[in-house]
């Protein structure tokens, strides 16, 4: 009668089992070499994130002002800032007149109604200042 | 966290410079993640030191390859930079089973991941379960196909049997690292020796004595 290989009857066929295993265990223990490698890539993984949690300059000034935030937040703030005014110049002075949109004129379009011929002369020219008084 | 190292721990700093690390290695596991809290490389190196091999064994015996496994022990030492400030010692998990439990789940993951990614042609160089009986047996390397019997097994399964009997934890232990009643696993490692002696069989093995 074929015994069965992997019943457990008792805990000596469990500790059976587990000597079966372990002496046809196809791992081989890292060698000291391989865990040192691996300590230090840790190591330079933790400084790499070290780094890039440093907030930037805005992200300091932001906290600073809003008291209470972190660091990461401020940044995160001030870069939110920061992309939204860029967003709104583009805008304002691009192609997009998104203020005409909602009826007021653009500033684009304020630009070309106010030329620099239509500003008032006024009397004092340059020729009547003292510098070129001579 | 800053590198500024509390009274108590100067001595794990005398260890990171290659002094004695008898002290360190005295500390327990939740002294050593107090001062990881504080920012103490030294004490890590101390925590690393002591399971880093164990861990990185134990994804290698659940994922079968070795760079993910170094993979999987490294994101497992970070998180325990990063959850050190949030570690309760007096919570109900010990840190080793707690560190057990981030490597298994990683383990799985991954080895989850990278099975729907095997493709169809892998499948079929699998063995078949007509193997030749003992002269099969006789022709290949018995730790071979040790490894490819524990390789077909559910990767629930191989975690547990990687636990219980190659990491040698009490089964009270090994089942709250897989988050289960001991009664729960004390089943799943049931099936996993039915599965394995199974694909044992697959190759020849009919008896203890075969692999003897």
């Amino acid at each position: 009668m074929i015994k069965n290989f992997f019943r457990k009857n008792s805990a000596a066929d469990d500790a059976k089992i587990r000597d079966v295993l372990r002496h046809y265990d196809p791992m081989t223990a890292p060698t000291a070499a391989y865990l040192a490698a691996l300590e230090a890539d840790i190591f330079a993984q933790l400084d790499v994130r070290e780094q890039s949690s440093i907030p930037s300059n805005a992200g300091i000034f932001m906290g600073a002002i809003c008291q209470g935030w972190s660091a990461r937040t401020a940044a995160f703030a001030a870069a939110l800032i920061v992309t939204l005014g860029f967003i709104v110049g583009q805008f304002s002075y691009g192609d997009v007149p998104v203020a005409s949109v909602i009826g007021a004129p653009s500033l684009s379009a304020l630009a070309d109604e106010t030329s620099w011929q239509s500003l008032p002369v006024t009397e004092a020219s340059w020729e009547d200042t003292d510098d070129n008084a001579e | 966290m800053g590198n500024t190292l509390p009274p108590q721990y100067i001595r794990l700093v005398a260890e990171s410079v290659g002094a004695d690390t008898d002290s360190g290695e005295a500390l327990s596991d939740n002294d050593l993640m107090v001062a990881i809290a504080e920012g103490d490389r030294a004490a890590f190196a101390v925590l690393m030191k002591r399971y880093l091999a164990r861990m990185v064994t134990l994804a290698h015996r659940i994922v079968f390859d070795r760079e993910q496994a170094r993979e999987i022990a490294q994101e497992a030492f970070l998180r325990v930079w990063r959850q050190a400030e949030n570690w309760d010692p007096y919570g109900s998990a010990t840190f080793l089973t707690w560190l057990h439990r981030v490597v298994v789940n990683l383990s799985i993951s991954c080895r989850r991941r990278a099975r729907e990614q095997v493709s169809i042609d892998v499948i079929e160089d699998m063995p078949s379960g007509l193997a030749d009986g003992f002269d099969h047996i006789a022709a290949s390397d018995k730790k071979h196909i040790v490894r490819e019997a524990l390789e077909k097994l559910p990767e629930r399964q191989r975690a547990a049997i990687a636990l219980y009997y190659f990491d040698d934890l009490p089964q009270v232990q090994a089942a709250e690292v897989m988050e289960m009643t001991p009664r729960a696993f004390d089943s799943l490692i049931v099936r996993a020796r039915v599965n394995l002696k199974k694909s044992l069989a697959d190759f020849g093995f009919r008896r203890r004595e075969d692999l003897s």
